[in-house]
């Protein structure tokens, strides 16, 4: 059983002008006007139980990542309430949180032990990913002297392979050669059918199709629109045919 | 507060995975590895006991193991300062989207130093054998009491630079100046008998500084003195305080972190 339950949840980044040294010793103030905030999240609601599986989708910058982000734990709201019931796995950001100096094993291993795993099931898990990245001997090496598509490979293996209750998923593009993506595309449809809720940001609309059962539009911070997943896709292309700087602005005009 | 000792120890498989790593990456692919560690506090030592023999013609029997006994716990602490304030900057592909807790990192900071102490504690016994074998007493057994207020005060002090580091950029700079000053104005290469002969003031130079504390603590369980219990008291104090802060520091800042990396 797994839930998400978000409540008015609003999150606001803060930019000071990069405070420095010099101007504490000044005494220089930083005024209000300086200080630039971005509404990346205004006044999200949204509940989620077993077996939902909602598409976000919306411009860039329009929130959904920031989106994901927050359900995820990784950025405190402002204000609002976020609460998970299950365990949560992000797949974002791939290619970042590796130690590059390390081998592919090692790196398995210390991811593991990352996603809460003990060094014992982590030993247990290396060799299945081993297996999976099909990198064989290579893993010995360091990661510096990977190849971008090695290394997206490793990263892939590793990042699917504990099954999550809750899966956060942000536009993934599996890389490798052909045979590779076929055996990553695969996986990810089992994983997307096993866990009991799916989060999924993309641009590709056919993915949200194949994917998901429910759907919402963001922009500029807020959910637009919310239901079926063929009625939003079809506001939002309808929107973005009609006015492709500013689709919100088209979707008020109707 | 014992949140924080929750976090630290429900991480601790990943603090001595990384720890490994770190010093298994440092001298991967030299001629001596991990003898380097050992190498260097002796070369350092040697050079500027050398310059101090032949300029004020010191007894090199007793200086060396002298300068040893400071000099590797002065690389301890500035070690833990300085690599503690990109403790949390360097961690951010993991922070971004891992659940893994803050609080490891400066840890796995302090831990990466605390390996290069125990390898600077072999050169201080080589050198020891090798010139003063006399200076082994059972204060030895002090050691390990001092590396446990060692591994305090490291967490302590990476924690803090790594948390103001996040913060103000101009952190680390700043703090490898400082480090730099207190170098000089605490007796690591020199003896507090030469402060002392210039004058009761200059005795404050030390008394006040709580570097010589952390200092002389090792040194009298390296250097056979008899144990100051006043010195030891300080030492604890002043480590507990500063995790106290660190703790603090963590609580206070643990949801903004992330959007300052």
């Amino acid at each position: 059983m797994s839930k998400i339950l978000i409540e008015n949840v609003d999150l606001e980044f803060v930019f000071r002008p990069a405070g420095s040294i010099k101007d504490a010793l000044v005494g220089k103030r930083i005024h209000e006007g300086e200080i630039k905030k971005v509404h990346a999240l205004k006044n999200i609601h949204l509940e989620l139980s077993d077996g939902d599986r909602l598409g976000v989708i919306g411009h860039n910058g329009a929130g959904k990542s920031t989106l994901l982000k927050t359900i995820a734990g990784i950025y405190t709201p402002t204000s609002g309430t976020v609460r998970l019931e299950g365990v949560p796995t992000c797949l974002f950001e791939l290619a970042t949180g590796f130690e590059m100096e390390a081998s592919g094993y090692q790196n398995i291993k210390l991811r593991a032990l990352m996603l809460g795993l003990t060094p014992r099931e982590a030993d247990a898990k290396t060799a299945e990913i081993a297996e999976f990245s099909g990198l064989g001997e290579h893993l010995k090496r360091p990661l510096k002297y990977y190849s971008s598509g090695m290394f997206l490979r490793l990263a892939f293996s590793i990042s699917t392979a504990i099954s999550p209750e809750i899966l956060l998923l942000d536009e993934v593009v599996a890389a490798g050669d052909a045979g590779f993506i076929d055996k990553a595309n695969q996986r990810m449809r089992e994983m997307v059918d096993q866990v009991d809720i799916l989060v999924f940001v993309s641009h590709s609309m056919d993915q949200i199709k194949a994917f998901c059962n429910r759907c919402i539009w963001m922009s500029g911070g807020r959910i637009v629109l919310q239901g079926e997943v063929d009625t939003v896709i079809d506001a939002y292309q309808t929107a973005m045919h009609l006015n492709p700087g500013n689709p919100e602005l088209a979707l008020n005009l109707e | 507060m014992i949140q924080y000792f929750k976090n630290l120890w429900r991480s601790r498989y990943i603090i001595v995975s990384l720890a490994l790593q770190d010093i298994r990456n440092r001298y991967r692919r030299s001629i001596f590895g991990i003898l380097w560690s050992v190498l260097m506090p002796l070369g350092l030592a040697l050079i500027i006991a050398s310059v101090y023999t032949i300029i004020w013609k010191t007894d090199i029997k007793t200086f060396l193991p002298f300068l040893l006994s400071g000099l590797t716990p002065w690389s301890f602490i500035s070690g833990c300062s300085t690599n503690g304030a990109m403790a949390y900057l360097s961690a951010e592909g993991y922070i971004k989207q891992l659940p893994v807790k803050l609080e490891l990192f400066p840890v796995r900071v302090m831990l990466g130093a605390l390996i290069e102490l125990l390898f600077g504690l072999i050169a201080f016994f080589v050198i020891v054998l090798l010139f003063n074998p006399a200076l082994i007493t059972f204060n030895l057994f002090l050691i390990p009491v001092a590396l446990i207020i060692y591994m305090i005060a490291g967490t302590a002090m990476a924690t803090i630079a790594a948390t103001l580091q996040t913060f103000i950029r101009d952190y680390a700079p700043l703090q490898t100046l400082l480090l730099q000053a207190f170098f000089y104005v605490t007796p690591i290469i020199f003896t507090t008998e030469i402060l002392a002969q210039r004058g009761a003031n200059f005795e404050l130079i030390y008394k006040f500084n709580p570097f010589y504390y952390f200092l002389q603590i090792m040194r009298d369980a390296l250097l056979g003195n008899r144990p100051d219990l006043v010195t030891w008291l300080v030492a604890v104090g002043l480590s507990l305080g500063l995790l106290f802060v660190a703790i603090l520091l963590v609580q206070k800042t643990r949801k903004q972190i992330v959007f300052k990396l």
